[in-house]
């Protein structure tokens, strides 16, 4: 048995006196797409927050690959390989899509104060980043809309840029926050179909979402949270087939 | 004649404040109204190493940028912890600590009293004596700044800048980390001031705490907002707007109180105006709107 | 000595109070910092001053003054303040349009009346009553009074009046108040009248006791932010116990450091309370933006 790719023992983070995230433990595989669903409050975005370092835990441990995750710093996990989307769909909407994915281009020498000011690389750095961002948009379909404000875009196209920002990271494991709530069944299923091709190119997702369907057709695995705590998880067919779920939560 | 160097010879001073403001508030998205502390502490550095261990103006804007950076991580500190609005009081609380200091230091600074008798500034021998040679050294100096500035924000070091200003948190879950970089501008844009006030001081050769107030940082941070926060041209334009228009009062023949009051209105207004029907400023660029 | 500071950090922190309060008041219901209030304060107390130059009487200059200062306060927020809200202007706009009021104001008050200093105090400064150890002049005994009587009628009118639950309801939750019909609008005009006029009760009363000059506008201004700051934004208690919390730092202050850091002292609790408690002592939680 491989070891988890992304591992969570008994976490638990308590807000003003709720208790948001209470004994949460989970493991997830390398390669696998993993849904967590649950009604709204259940503290699956709290969970999210924890793994990438948002929110310290109260109590409990997180990590990635064996290394310790929690205690460290956001943006220092975003670049040991997890990168996420946000529920209200966080982008730069006053600059242009390739700006906006350019930005998300990891390791980049141009961001630190001396070499932006003196170092001849840079540009040659920023030639190949605009390069790649362009394969990047060519995979999500929005190639088209290179140039455009990202406040232009459709609701579904933010969507894809997000998702496209997230993979920019070159990141292995990605945590997308309803990456098809509010937009069209043909968008979503574009999406869905996106998801499938990145977990056949070797990344591991875990996705937040209320559409059953979506979470049929795309995820290997679930984990149902309810008001804090996972109340269920397994094999996708498995845990959406259990009695109680489907009285809880499909009816 | 003179008083045309006089003019032009403060619109390269201003240039250097409104560069590094725009930096900081412009293109990081950090209002601040304490820039005239950095300024203040310039021009204190260089008038006080100067008569006390007659250094050079040179020497004297090193040990400015580097007491001007110290203050600049205590300012941003707060930024790290606190929203928006609450940061722009506490800068409003950084600038008045320091002008108290200026103020009621007076064993260190002479308090109200002010540093009369600040040496001509000097470089490689050659004396800044009189005001054409101290309009190309400050010429020289705005020249400067605005390029470092320019290459800084035009870089990917500005993109990460402006992803700031516009969404931290998203800047952030892209693998930027967030608070060095707003260290890093006050550092660097209170070093920049700190310069200006080094000029200044050699430029005026008198300097006393009344010209680091607060008033003077709402003077420049409104150079910057009229001008176009955001833009770099922007604020140039504004802060020659702000120093040549109230200076036609002067013609007028209004005694020189009255001449303060109506230049102080007249860019009160012009902030209140343009926030109702140009909120971009002048040369547009960064919407302020939410 | 002790007796002394304490009774003149009662009576600065009455005045702050005041001040606080009506800056606190508007930003809770309109959520910006309202720079300008430090400017509507000194023209409450010019008003008085021009009223009473052109012959009327104290009696009648004083109140005419505050009904003149609320009207200020009011166009301030029918000129300005109102048509950017509706333009969506965010508190960052309204912040700086606030800090170009101030400006404006403050010089047309330097302007209208000089720099020197005004009094409308009538006889001679007199030396004051004794009482428990320190001495306190009859005009020093209104200010603590008027201040805490207008705080407790404040609190009141929050709590039992209907405009006050209101002014709650905006300040809570914008959104919610006018689905529930309130007119948010006419409420916070009210709130900016009221806010200009406990401003200028503030400064009248100082202005009997120790003058005036055009700075005076600044300085309370300060010192009312902090005390809204350390009181917590919002919370009537909150301001009257920030307000003292300034006042009596201030005076005390002086008992172990020398009178000219004073005023730093105020600003040092004003950085401590936004890096540790930004909320103060009874206000509601101010963090960062939530993810």
């Amino acid at each position: 048995m491989a070891t988890p790719v992304l591992e969570g023992k008994r976490l638990r983070k308590v807000f003003d006196g709720v208790v948001a995230v209470d004994e949460v433990s989970f493991s997830i595989e390398a390669r696998t797409i993993t849904a967590i669903i649950g009604p709204n409050g259940a503290g699956k975005t709290t969970l999210f927050n924890l793994i990438t370092g948002f929110i310290s835990p109260d109590e409990g441990a997180i990590s990635l690959k064996g290394s310790a995750l929690n205690g460290t710093a956001s943006h220092r996990i975003s670049r040991m390989g997890v990168g996420r989307t946000f529920q209200d769909l966080r982008l730069l909407r006053q600059v242009s899509v390739v700006e906006n994915l350019l930005l998300a281009c990891p390791n980049q020498k141009g961001e630190s104060f001396l070499p932006a000011l003196v170092s001849r690389e840079v540009r040659a750095e920023e030639a190949s980043n605009i390069l790649a961002v362009r394969g990047q948009l060519d995979f999500v379909g929005l190639s088209t809309m290179a140039g455009e404000l990202a406040g232009n875009l459709s609701y579904g196209q933010q969507k894809l840029l997000s998702l496209a920002c997230c993979l920019a990271m070159k990141g292995e494991v990605l945590l997308l926050d309803e990456p098809v709530s509010g937009v069209n069944p043909e968008m979503a299923q574009r999406i869905l179909k996106l998801l499938g091709q990145l977990k056949e190119q070797g990344k591991t997702i875990v996705f937040i979402e209320h559409d059953i369907e979506a979470v049929r057709k795309a995820a290997g695995h679930v984990i149902v949270m309810d008001q804090g705590k996972v109340i269920s998880s397994g094999l996708t067919e498995a845990v959406l087939s259990k009695k109680e779920i489907v009285e809880a939560y499909l009816t | 004649m003179d008083y045309l160097l006089h003019i032009l010879i403060l619109i390269a001073i201003y240039t250097i404040l409104v560069v590094s403001l725009d930096l900081i508030a412009g293109y990081t998205g950090l209002l601040s109204i304490a820039h005239a502390a950095f300024y203040g502490i310039g021009a204190y550095a260089t008038a006080l190493l100067s008569l006390h261990f007659q250094t050079n103006f040179l020497i004297n804007m090193i040990f400015g940028a580097v007491g001007a950076g110290v203050l600049g991580v205590i300012v941003a500190f707060p930024s790290l912890r606190i929203h928006d609005d609450y940061f722009v009081i506490a800068t409003f609380g950084f600038q008045m600590i320091v002008y108290s200091v200026l103020n009621n230091w007076v064993d260190l600074t002479r308090g109200p009293l002010g540093i009369p008798g600040i040496p001509v500034a000097s470089l490689f021998g050659f004396d800044i004596d009189n005001h054409w040679k101290f309009l190309i050294l400050a010429v020289l100096f705005a020249g400067l700044s605005y390029l470092f500035v320019r290459k800084l924000v035009n870089s990917p070091y500005g993109r990460v800048l402006k992803a700031i200003r516009e969404d931290e948190v998203f800047a952030q879950s892209l693998g930027k980390n967030v608070n060095a970089y707003k260290i890093q501008v006050f550092v660097i844009g209170g070093a920049l001031a700190s310069i200006a006030g080094n000029l200044y001081a050699h430029y005026v050769t008198f300097i006393d705490p009344t010209s680091f107030t607060i008033l003077e940082s709402i003077l420049v941070i409104s150079m910057v907002i009229i001008g176009g926060a955001g833009s770099l041209k922007g604020p140039v334009v504004g802060a020659a707007v702000l120093v040549v228009l109230p200076e036609a009062l002067r013609f007028v023949g209004l005694p020189s109180s009255v001449a303060a009051n109506l230049r102080q209105i007249f860019y009160g207004s012009l902030l209140v105006l343009m926030m109702l029907y140009r909120p971009q400023g002048l040369m547009g660029a960064y919407d302020l709107r939410r | 000595m002790l007796p002394q500071l304490l009774v003149n950090g009662l009576i600065a922190g009455s005045v702050y109070a005041l001040v606080a309060l009506g800056f606190g008041l508007i930003y809770s219901t309109t959520r910006f910092f309202h720079f300008a209030h430090g400017a509507v304060y000194a023209a409450g107390a010019y008003l008085t001053y021009a009223c009473w130059l052109s012959g009327l009487s104290l009696y009648a200059a004083i109140p005419l003054a505050i009904i003149g200062t609320a009207i200020l306060g009011a166009l301030l927020d029918i000129g300005v303040y109102r048509p950017l809200r509706q333009k969506g202007a965010s508190s960052l706009i309204l912040l700086l349009a606030s800090l170009g009021l101030f400006t404006v104001i403050q010089n047309l008050i330097s302007l209208v009346f000089g720099d020197d200093t005004k009094t409308i105090r009538g006889g001679a400064v007199t030396e004051g009553l004794p009482i428990f150890g320190a001495r306190i002049t009859p005009i020093q005994i209104a200010i603590i009074i008027v201040s805490a009587l207008l705080i407790l009628l404040c609190w009141v009118l929050m709590k039992k009046t209907k405009i006050g639950k209101a002014m709650r309801a905006v300040a809570n939750d914008p959104e919610l108040a006018r689905v529930i019909g309130i007119e948010s609008d006419r409420v916070i005009l009210f709130t900016f009248a009221l806010g200009s006029a406990l401003a200028a009760v503030a400064a009248i009363l100082i202005s009997l006791d120790t003058d005036m000059t055009p700075m005076m506008g600044f300085y309370a201004l300060l010192m009312g932010v902090v005390a809204v700051i350390a009181g917590g934004v919002g919370s009537i208690p909150g301001a009257a116990l920030g307000g003292l919390l300034v006042g009596m730092a201030q005076h005390l202050g002086v008992w172990k450091i020398p009178t000219q850091w004073q005023d730093t002292i105020v600003f040092v609790i004003l950085i401590f309370f936004l890096l540790f408690r930004p909320q103060g002592f009874l206000g509601k939680a101010v963090k960062k933006a939530a993810v």
